[in-house]
């Protein structure tokens, strides 16, 4: 009886288990806030995966390491005698992570996705094969600017051309031959399918010729390279200008707010007001400069000048280069600042108003040429004046009975600040609207001018740089003859904060050199030493994490 | 007629051979320390003779020979005795060790404490309640060995952090690098599961502790295995009160008390402030020298302060005449306040009939003790169940719970420190000074902060229902089904207005969110139980369960910014023209589960618990959704056992070994098999244009992270139990353990999840209750609990010995999951030292850290393990004293060995590097004249990271005082009971920790506010 009873409620049980036969559709995910890359992608919105590399881009060239600081035109705007790794090389450690490896990755393996979808995902109809070229050469452009910076950095690295799908720890780095060999493979395979004049924005046939002109230029200094690379570059350079004659706008034209988008960039990085907030995010307007916002009259909230990050400042060096005629000087620097609203201007006890500052005033000024001593005491008792040889940190001895003494300035260094990368739509030192130009023909022109003085032959060097100077200062074949000091000069002029300055000394062989003539903290205590820095340590995180194939760069 | 003669007849020969053979018994009632007990009920066992032992314990009751007496006592255990012509008959009671009986519940069902097998501790409602703590969870803390409470913030309504056993998530989200733990204890994946009357329950906090009637910890995998995928963590049961059947009762309890601020950092006075100022200059100014050669005492002592002393008192205003008049601003003092908090609870249950029935309601308000902090909180619940039949109950629960939380300003209470004494809050006209360090303008006045310019504020919504169906269709069976749906509702409003520190007078930055949150669960049990025995003395009890659980969350958040008036608060979201945040967002997750468990004992002695659980997830990868956890346990009664029946000085003793696996789910997120897409549109010359990209690294492998734990327990009860030890030693393997792994930034992701390690926890638990006296008028009773937990990580995916990540954090096989990695200070450089110190570019007064490698430069390679966030060991003492009426109760508790990151060092340690902008704590720095200082100089002395510190702490937790009616005057009020309290909470701290409070230093805690005392009058009646 009671077997039965038994064999009677497990019936039961299991019928109320059966109930739950319809388990695994219940624990099927249901997802509406997000969409999944599985089925989202077609050749309809296959464009959107190239979209996003070219975010990724900027994040490239939002990252100031490794760039500025450490040249003959850049410092630290710390004390002389203190050290900072990344500009006197005295004690430059790997880190643990290091933006300009990730950044540059992070556009690789965007640009590898891309690829793959592109090449064996996505199902493309007959018509929009040209679609499809279009999108693997952008793609594969933008991973070549990306290896450049990076083998430029670092030298060989990794070279992963797969969507990342599986967890590694045995990444290996190639040599840097071979990533130069990657590099040009890219550019060489997407030049074809790239349009000459493309929507704004996107990588253009000039801009990969101008890559591919300096990535050939690049390795022809190297022991790999050959001097045929010279002429080859020489040859991309000018495929890259084309017909352009950069003196159809000055320089600061070029620069004006209102013509971010001008005929001599061949391509730079977009930021703007529309969409997302992510794209009002650059921050290069408060780039080389000081915190100027704490200067009286100078409203943080309302100063034109924005609110500054890092420690960059130009070197006296850089500020000497400007000749009486640049013009460039003037859209480059403020030589004064001044006041955005009303200030008063106290005695050290506060109960004499010394100065009522109203918006206009002038704060600070910068004379080009020292001021003598019976002008600089007047001017003081308006404003604080700095001359050429005072830019460095540290306070000047205060001159007496003036106004303005220099031990009650709360900015312990001041210098004429940057103009040309200013913006009008920012907040402190974020949500800067204003593009990042990455290649204009001026620079084309310099890199055809080295590639020619590398190939031997200096009247087109002349040729290329004389255009750029004569934009300038508006003589017609200035230099008459050229030395690769002359191109760096004339660089520095140019591009200042634009190009990437450090790799441009270093290929050319001059880093050591111009620091120890031109960087005052390197002068003071540097610690170079080409054995090791001439390459950027890999970051730890690489070593911790493929710890049996990765290596570090020598020496650190 | 006949018959009535023959009763008549027998009755009357009945009673005369009664008395015939009665006599008179007498003797003395004693306990087991040989105090006569008044009071003691003595009854004739069928009769309804009976008598009370007098004052001195006293007793005479007629019986007969054969007859059983018996003894009864509250507190005791009832004792019966065969009458065989004892004289006298002296009888001594043993206290009732109710404990023992008690009944545990295991999940699905529940269990005598004598005959459990895994650990599992209980607390009752009256351990719940009787610190009047406001919830549940600090009501819990230090009370039960291995279960670690923790509080996240001060403010009032704070969250905390339960672990039980460590920390089984490898690398947990609740770990926000530098700044500490995460004040939200939802994304700690190492928090229990809770279950509140068989439902699944995030947020604890809404409960009113007065409601609750039992809270059972399952500890061991073998009791969590019952719970499945979601029990590697441990579990904490709530069961809710329910009605008794009886006359209905009612009861009333108040509270009202005082929060005031206890252990305040010791911050420099005035005067101590501009010696600081002072030594800054000097400190900052004699560093210089050393890139000129190595300066000496005597010009650290001659350099010219007033040089330099405008740069940090300033003379644009009033600072540097309050600094030469000794006029300062006590900003510290002037923000504090006292808060008030008061409850109330008021609640009836009773039933007939089958019918049973409870409901109550209760209050409760807690004030902050800086600005306008506050939290208050509603519940409402009924119960109601009816026995139908003999085969049917049907019941229905309804729990519901309204609070409000107002943070107000995440900036004042660190505005309040920081700022210098020397400025001033008021202009000469008594206007506020918006800025009152014009030197800095990022520090608005904290008037603004206080007074509501800035306002954290959340209101939730709890509504749990609960309606079963039991079945009995014979005594060895029944089902139960049971439905229960859980809603809860979360508004999060934010506002910070125009002089916040966050707006600084600037409209654009005033912002305003609004979020909203909508969750509905359920959970559907089904389960059937048999109880019977297989034969003599082989009981068998099995529990058969099908359940669903799903839990779906939706949510939307609004931010907007640039406002042109506060008026609006977070109400007015549109009017704000700069939008930050638009989003909606939808969730769901669902778990179906099999489970069984088999209780077999044998002679009630060996008993045998085996249970399995079969789970499917949504959140798991397709192949892995499905995955079993099982468990068994053993438990031996040894005491029962005949060669122990002379072992007098033993009541109990009990051995019990377990097995078990569980998983744990918060370490899976729902989605986290799938690769999203996420936006990143891009302009194409100020044309915009949708872009893409892989937003996350996708794991189409994920399956449960595994525990497999082995337990052995031994509950041991010595001398009538005046001594009771339980002991837990426990060995938790963490396998496929769960996290966020670090990549290789070449894969463009910066991190996947996935089960890439193991990880052990083991450790002990010590119980300890002892009755040191008892005496009739005098008691003393002492709880110790004592847990000790070892946390390493055994193995790393792709057999990496060591993965660091964010500041200080590392993944390092052998070391615990929360390790701090960081250089190891080994001193100070000293003046002699200057050269050495050169090599590291350092300077006397900088930390001297230890360079391993000895290569001359400190890098990774130079960091090891300092220490672990969480603590080496927990332990609580409660110490109870009863006097006739009167009972005293003291509790501590500590935690040592916890060491991390101190956002408060970083901010207020006086040689952290901030010039002389802020005030600090009065802590020791070197100077050359003071060489023997353990911190770094001022100014440059600062390390980037070196933070760290230790949270060891005891504290005294609780004293509480109560008074309770005695009968006689509770007969004259006509009330059952009726008793007051006076509890002090955390009146005293002993720790080195600088900040507040060690508790929740680990915490981003520039918000978390001052450690609070709280003294509290209570009362509690019912009739």
């Amino acid at each position: 009886m009671k077997k039965l009873k038994n064999i009677k409620y497990t019936t039961y049980i299991l019928i109320c288990m059966m109930l739950f036969s319809a388990c695994n559709d219940f624990i099927e995910e249901d997802i509406f806030s997000g969409i999944t890359s599985e089925n989202f992608i077609t050749e309809d919105n296959a464009d959107q995966l190239v979209v996003g590399i070219y975010t990724q881009v900027r994040t490239v060239y939002k990252n100031y390491g490794y760039k500025f600081e450490g040249t003959d035109i850049f410092t630290s705007r710390n004390d002389v005698t203190s050290i900072s790794p990344s500009n006197d090389y005295v004690g430059l450690q790997p880190s643990n992570t290091n933006g300009v490896w990730s950044n540059n990755y992070d556009v690789i393996a965007k640009a590898n996705t891309a690829i793959n979808r592109y090449e064996n995902q996505i199902s493309w109809s007959d018509g929009r094969l040209t679609e499809r070229a279009y999108g693997i050469a952008q793609a594969r452009a933008l991973r070549g600017l990306a290896f450049f910076n990076l083998v430029q950095q670092f030298g060989g690295v990794v070279i992963d051309l797969e969507e990342p799908v599986s967890i590694r720890s045995d990444y290996t780095r190639s040599t840097e031959e071979e990533t130069y060999n990657q590099i040009i493979a890219d550019l060489e395979a997407a030049i074809p399918d790239l349009e000459d004049n493309p929507e704004t924005g996107r990588f253009s046939k000039r801009a990969a010729q101008h890559l591919l002109a300096e990535v050939y230029l690049t390795r022809a200094y190297t022991t790999f390279g050959s001097s045929a690379d010279y002429t080859t570059a020489a040859a991309l350079a000018e495929s890259a200008i084309g017909g352009y004659d950069i003196r159809s706008q000055t320089f600061a034209q070029v620069f004006a707010y209102d013509n971010q988008v001008n005929d001599e960039v061949l391509f730079a990085a977009q930021w703007g007001n529309e969409g997302d907030a992510e794209n009002k995010n650059n921050n290069k307007h408060a780039m080389f400069m000081y915190q100027v916002a704490n200067l009286p009259g100078i409203n943080r909230t309302t100063t034109p000048y924005g609110f500054s990050i890092g420690s960059p400042m130009p070197t006296p060096f850089y500020y000497s280069l400007f000749a009486d005629n640049d013009t460039r000087e003037d859209a480059t620097i403020h030589r004064a600042l001044i006041a955005d609203g009303d200030a008063t201007w106290t005695n050290l006890a506060g109960d004499v108003v010394l100065d009522n500052i109203v918006a206009g005033d002038t704060i600070v000024y910068f004379p080009k040429v020292a001021l003598d001593a019976t002008e600089l005491a007047e001017r003081l008792d308006r404003y604080w004046v700095y001359q050429p040889d005072q830019y460095l940190w540290g306070t000047p001895d205060d001159i007496p009975g003036v106004n303005y003494t220099y031990s009650r300035n709360p900015e312990l260094t001041n210098f004429p600040i940057f103009k040309k990368f200013e913006d009008e739509d920012f907040n402190e030192d974020e949500e800067g609207a204003r593009d990042t130009f990455i290649f204009r023909v001026a620079e084309t022109h310099l890199i055809a001018a080295e590639a020619y003085l590398g190939a031997g032959n200096s009247s087109s060097a002349l040729t290329h740089i004389n255009r750029v100077r004569e934009r300038a200062t508006g003589v017609a074949n200035e230099y008459t003859s050229v030395t690769i000091d002359d191109i760096l000069n004339e660089r520095a002029l140019e591009l200042a904060g634009e190009d990437n300055r450090w790799a441009v000394l270093k290929r050319t062989g001059k880093l050591e050199e111009r620091i120890e003539l031109y960087n005052p903290h390197v002068i003071d205590h540097g610690a170079f030493d080409a054995a090791t820095h001439l390459l950027r340590p890999i970051p730890n995180q690489e070593l911790t994490l493929s710890p049996d194939t990765m290596t570090q760069n020598p020496n650190y | 007629m006949e018959k009535l003669k023959l009763l008549l007849i027998a009755l009357l020969i009945g009673f005369t051979g009664t008395s015939w053979a009665q006599s008179s018994v007498s003797g003395v009632v004693t306990d087991e320390q040989n105090v006569p007990i008044p009071g003691v009920n003595v009854l004739v066992k069928g009769t309804s003779t009976g008598a009370a032992t007098d004052f001195d314990g006293n007793y005479q009751i007629n019986a007969s020979s054969g007859d059983v007496l018996i003894f009864s006592y509250v507190g005791f255990q009832t004792m019966e005795v065969t009458y065989s012509g004892q004289s006298p008959l002296n009888v001594q009671l043993l206290e009732d060790t109710a404990k023992l009986d008690e009944v545990v519940v295991i999940g699905y069902g529940s269990v005598k404490r004598t005959d459990l097998t895994g650990a599992v501790a209980s607390l009752s409602a009256e351990n719940i309640t009787e610190q009047k703590k406001t919830d549940i969870g600090q009501a819990l803390q230090g009370r039960v060995a291995g279960v670690d409470v923790r509080s996240l913030s001060n403010k009032p309504g704070a969250p905390l952090s339960i672990r039980i056993r460590g920390n089984t998530a490898v690398r947990n989200d609740d770990y926000v690098g530098r700044d500490g733990a995460s004040d939200d204890p939802t994304v700690d994946r190492a928090k229990p599961l809770y279950v509140v009357d068989g439902v699944f329950f995030e947020d604890i906090n809404i409960l009113n502790p007065a409601d609750i009637q039992q809270m059972d910890i399952l500890k061991d995998a073998s009791a969590t295995a019952i719970y499945g995928s979601r029990g590697a963590n441990g579990v904490v049961i709530i069961t809710t009160k329910s009605g008794v059947e009886g006359k209905t009762v009612f009861t009333y309890e108040a509270t009202m008390g005082i929060r005031s601020v206890a252990n305040e950092p010791d911050y420099f006075t005035g005067e101590e402030y501009l010696n600081f100022v002072n030594d800054v200059i000097r400190s900052r100014e004699w560093v210089k020298g050393f890139s000129s050669g190595t300066p000496t005492v005597a010009d650290y002592n001659n350099i010219d302060v007033g040089a330099f002393i405008s740069n940090e008192i300033q003379t644009s205003n009033e600072e540097a005449n309050n600094a030469a008049n000794g006029r300062f601003t006590n900003w510290i003092k002037d923000y504090q306040k006292t808060g008030i908090q008061t409850s109330h609870n008021l609640g009836m249950s009773g039933g007939t009939n089958g019918l049973v029935y409870n409901g109550s309601i209760g209050y409760l308000s807690d004030e902050g003790v800086i600005g306008i902090e506050g939290f208050e909180r509603y519940n409402l619940s009924a119960s109601l169940s009816k026995r139908v039949s003999d085969k049917f109950t049907v019941g229905l629960k309804t729990y519901l719970a309204f609070s409000e939380r107002e943070e107000g300003s995440r900036e004042l209470y660190r505005s309040t420190q920081r700022l210098p004494p020397t400025v001033n809050s008021r202009d000469e006209d008594g206007n506020i000074i918006l800025f009152p360090d014009d030197q800095d303008l990022r520090f608005t006045n904290p008037y603004y902060d206080a007074t509501g310019a800035w306002r954290v504020n959340t209101k939730s919504m709890d509504v749990i229902a609960n309606v079963f169906l039991n079945y009995k269709p014979t005594d060895w069976l029944s089902f139960k089904t049971q439905f229960a749906p859980n809603i809860k509702n979360t508004r999060f409003g934010e506002y910070r207005g125009l002089y916040t520190k966050a707006a600084r007078n600037d409209p654009s930055r005033i912002q305003s969110h609004y979020d909203s949150y909508f969750n509905t669960s359920y959970t559907w049990d089904n389960i059937a139980d048999f109880n019977f025995d297989v034969t003599e003395g082989h009981n068998l009890k099995a529990t058969l369960i099908s359940s669903v659980y799903y839990n779906q969350r939706e949510w939307s958040n609004i931010e907007t910014r640039n406002f042109d008036t506060d008026a609006y608060l977070f109400y007015n979201t549109e009017s704000g023209t700069d939008i930050r945040d638009n989003d909606t967002q939808y969730v769901k997750e669902t778990l179906a589960s099999f489970a069984a468990r088999v209780n077999y004992s044998i002679l009630d002695k060996y008993l045998f618990t085996f249970t399995g659980r079969y789970d499917g997830s949504s959140k798991l990868a397709p192949n892995n959704k499905w995955d079993f956890f099982p468990s068994a346990a053993f438990a031996w009664k040894i005491i029962d056992e005949d060669f122990m029946q002379n072992a007098d000085w033993l009541t109990n003793l009990k051995l019990r070994l377990s097995y078990g696996e569980s998983g744990n789910d918060t370490s899976a997120q729902a989605y986290g098999t799938l690769a999203f897409l996420g936006n990143n549109d891009y302009l194409f010359g100020g044309n915009l244009a949708n872009g893409v990209t892989v937003s996350g690294f996708p794991n189409f492998g994920l399956g449960w992270e595994r525990s497999k734990e082995f337990n052995i327990g031994l509950d041991l009860g010595i001398l009538q139990n005046k001594v009771r030890l339980g002991l837990e030693i426990y060995n938790k393997k963490t396998v496929g353990s769960i996290f966020d792994r670090l990549l290789s930034p070449i894969t463009g992701y910066s991190d996947a999840v996935g089960n890439f390690a193991s990880v052990r926890n083991s450790g002990v638990e010590i119980t300890l209750n002892t009755r040191n006296i008892q005496t009739n008028n005098f008691s003393w009773t002492t709880d110790i609990n004592f847990a000790r937990n070892k946390n390493e990580i055994l193995k790393l995916d792709g057999e990496l010995e060591l993965i660091p990540y964010e500041n200080h954090g590392v993944l390092q096989v052998g070391q615990p999951a929360d390790a701090i990695w960081a250089l190891e200070p080994i001193g100070i450089w000293q003046l002699d030292e200057a050269a050495e110190a050169a090599v590291y570019n350092s300077f006397p007064g900088r930390y001297k850290f230890n360079d391993i490698d000895g290569d001359g430069d400190l890098d990774n390679d130079d960091k090891k393990v300092l220490g672990q966030l969480s603590p080496d060991w927990t332990a609580g003492m409660t110490n109870t004293f009863r006097y006739k009426n009167l009972d005293l109760s003291v509790q501590l508790i500590t935690r040592q060995g916890s060491f991390g990151h101190s956002e408060f060092n970083q901010l207020s340690v006086p040689w952290q590097g901030d010039d002389a902008k802020f005030n600090k704590v009065d802590a020791d720095y070197w100077t050359p004249n003071n060489p023997d200082s353990k911190n770094p100089a001022l100014e440059y002395g600062a390390n980037d990271d070196w933070y760290y510190t230790d949270f060891d702490f005891v504290r005294i937790g609780n004293i509480g005082l109560g008074y309770q009616f005695s009968q006689a005057m509770l007969d004259k009020l006509k009330m059952s009971s009726l008793r007051f309290t006076l509890d002090i909470q955390n009146p005293f701290t002993f720790t080195d920790y600088y900040g507040s409070d060690p508790e929740t230093g680990l915490q981003n805690n520039y918000n978390g506010g001052y450690l609070v005392k709280t003294i509290l009058f209570g009362l509690k009646l019912s009739y």
